[in-house]
């Protein structure tokens, strides 16, 4: 049984370990059909849509739709683009695996499903994550992607909300004190990386905590501090399920159809299996993708 | 007490290993298998009740059930996978090993559970909305995909757990006989395990609850499916801490 992806290959001398080739090809595979397809469909337009033009219009129409109805007019039609590219993307990849390699003899080495690389998943989720993180500042500005860090806020007027606000001030610049004191106590004793690293996360953390007290006067509210590390590791926790949801699945599927093809010695069941675990399965998971992208940066922007 | 610790790598742990992989095995598809037979079950149970309210709309309820079911069955299968994993994989044989894979198989065999009731509580909840207001189906049917997919995330970080200390001696851990190591593996399968019930059934709870919504008020599915996306991820965070955890027990140990 031939479950776990061949040893890394080194290609054209780049460095690192090498790359799964499988994955390398097969991603390539995919976007060139991808690029084929867009200039085939969108070549001859017409007011009636014909068989191929239809199919992608409604595909299109689809996630229009949906983009518009979470993300709003405008930004919803910003994202269409992205969000079919990565939808088509996502499902010709997890289902390209259902082709039987029948260019085994000219080196191919299979049309294995790059999801079941947890690269690929993981790279898309990057992707995503970003995207998500820059819409949200760029249609909230800094002020409303930062404070959505330390929501549920309170008001200021009230006078628990100054007591409590007191304190948290208080919390914050004893920890400002703390963490610096320790860094600088500590220089002398760190290698230069650890220095360039721990510095970086320091300034941060004090360029966060000034620009919380600006924006909590300017906007007359108390920030919830305690919840901002609940609600940074809520994002984190997205972030990470979020690859390993596509790749489980895909992955999964993969070896089940192997092993119980194996078992049951390729007699009967295969194409079956094939059709619910590579295409059904696939199909879903790749929607699901899709949908959690859009529904993520819904999340962020409308906070 | 310290006669039999210092004997730990004198014992042959050959056929130690060999049976700790088959109870490994074992644990995690027959623990795993739990929660998807109760979800879907309890997704068919409901489709059935609301044929009976809704006759006409037996196709779109049955095709509704099978397409919750089959995502209801994700964490079973992972279940599956693991345990092939844990049966047909051989490390070397030691101590460390032995408590990776019960830890592996502790994981996704607990980890399972919650997820599979969770979303099989989803798809019932979206095939009684739907037998109430057949027009809402799509909307529905999207809403239950999203919350599923979200319920089914505890399963995968359990997954994840389970991968690495399946695959942990690649890395060039767990290799010798320490009984710290060994049973901190161990425990890090159980903590994923055990922490990933309760934010499955919670997020399947709110997956359901959205799908109910969403049949409801189909004009407002939007701010639904935000607010369960947002809700089912709080409900996940005590998950996310097992998760961490468990990334302790092994890295950090």
């Amino acid at each position: 049984m031939d479950i776990l992806p061949d040893a890394p290959v080194v290609i054209w001398g780049l460095p690192g370990e090498g790359f799964n080739v499988a994955t390398l090809y097969n991603s390539w595979l995919v976007m060139v059909m991808l690029v084929v397809a867009g200039v085939v469909v969108t070549r001859r337009l017409q007011r009636v849509p014909g068989r191929l033009q239809m199919t992608f219009e409604l595909l299109v129409e689809f996630f229009d739709d949906v983009c518009t109805a979470s993300l709003g007019e405008e930004l919803g039609k910003k994202f269409v683009p992205f969000i079919v590219t990565l939808f088509l993307f996502t499902l010709l990849t997890s289902i390209i695996t259902v082709v039987p390699n029948f260019l085994a003899w000219a080196g191919w080495p299979g049309f294995d499903s790059p999801t079941q690389d947890l690269n690929t998943t993981l790279s898309l989720a990057i992707i995503v994550f970003f995207i998500v993180h820059i819409s949200a500042i760029r249609a909230n500005g800094l002020r409303g992607w930062l404070w959505g860090f330390y929501e549920p806020d309170f008001p200021m007027q009230h006078w628990a909300g100054k007591v409590v606000g007191a304190l948290f001030l208080a919390a914050l610049i004893w920890l400002s004190y703390f963490f610096a004191a320790g860094y600088v106590g500590g220089f002398a004793g760190m290698d230069a990386g650890t220095r360039v690293a721990l510095g970086a996360l320091l300034g941060l953390f004090l360029a966060n905590n000034v620009l919380l007290v600006i924006y909590s006067i300017q906007l007359k509210r108390v920030p919830n501090v305690p919840m901002a590390p609940l609600n940074v590791v809520g994002e984190l926790g997205k972030a990470i399920s979020h690859p390993f949801r596509l790749f489980g699945n895909i992955f999964g599927g993969f070896v089940i159809v192997i092993v119980i093809s194996e078992l049951i010695l390729y007699i009967g069941l295969p194409p079956f299996l094939d059709l619910f675990f590579n295409l059904f399965i696939a199909l879903v998971h790749a929607f699901v993708f899709t949908m959690l992208a859009i529904a993520y940066t819904a999340v962020q922007v409308h906070d | 007490m310290g006669a039999w610790l210092e004997n730990l790598a004198e014992i042959d742990w050959e056929p130690v290993m060999t049976a700790g992989r088959y109870v490994a095995g074992g644990l995690a598809m027959g623990l795993g298998a739990i929660g998807s037979g109760v979800g879907e079950g309890h997704n068919a149970g409901e489709a059935v009740d609301g044929i009976s309210r809704q006759p006409a709309v037996s196709g779109d309820l049955t095709r509704t059930m099978l397409v919750g079911q089959a995502v209801a069955e994700t964490s079973g299968i992972f279940a599956l996978v693991i345990a092939f994993l844990l049966m047909f994989t051989e490390p070397v044989p030691c101590m460390e090993a032995l408590g990776a894979y019960l830890g592996g198989g502790l994981a996704m065999g607990l980890g399972a559970i919650g997820s599979g009731i969770g979303t099989g509580v989803a798809g019932a909840q979206a095939a009684g909305s739907i037998s109430r207001n057949p027009r809402t189906r799509g909307n529905v049917t999207i809403t239950m995909l999203l919350g599923q997919a979200l319920a089914t995330s505890p399963a995968v970080f359990a997954l994840l757990i389970a991968v690495i200390l399946i695959f942990a001696q690649g890395f060039e851990m767990y290799t010798g006989n320490d009984l710290v190591l060994a049973v901190s593996a161990l425990a890090a399968g159980l903590c994923i395990g055990a922490g990933a019930i309760g934010p499955g059934i919670g997020s399947g709870i709110a997956a359901g609850g959205a799908c109910d919504a969403a049949g409801r008020r189909p004009e407002a599915s939007t701010s639904i499916t935000r607010t369960m996306l947002v809700g089912g991820a709080v409900s996940q965070s005590t998950g996310i801490y097992a998760f961490v955890i468990a990334f302790i027990l092994i890295f950090f140990i």
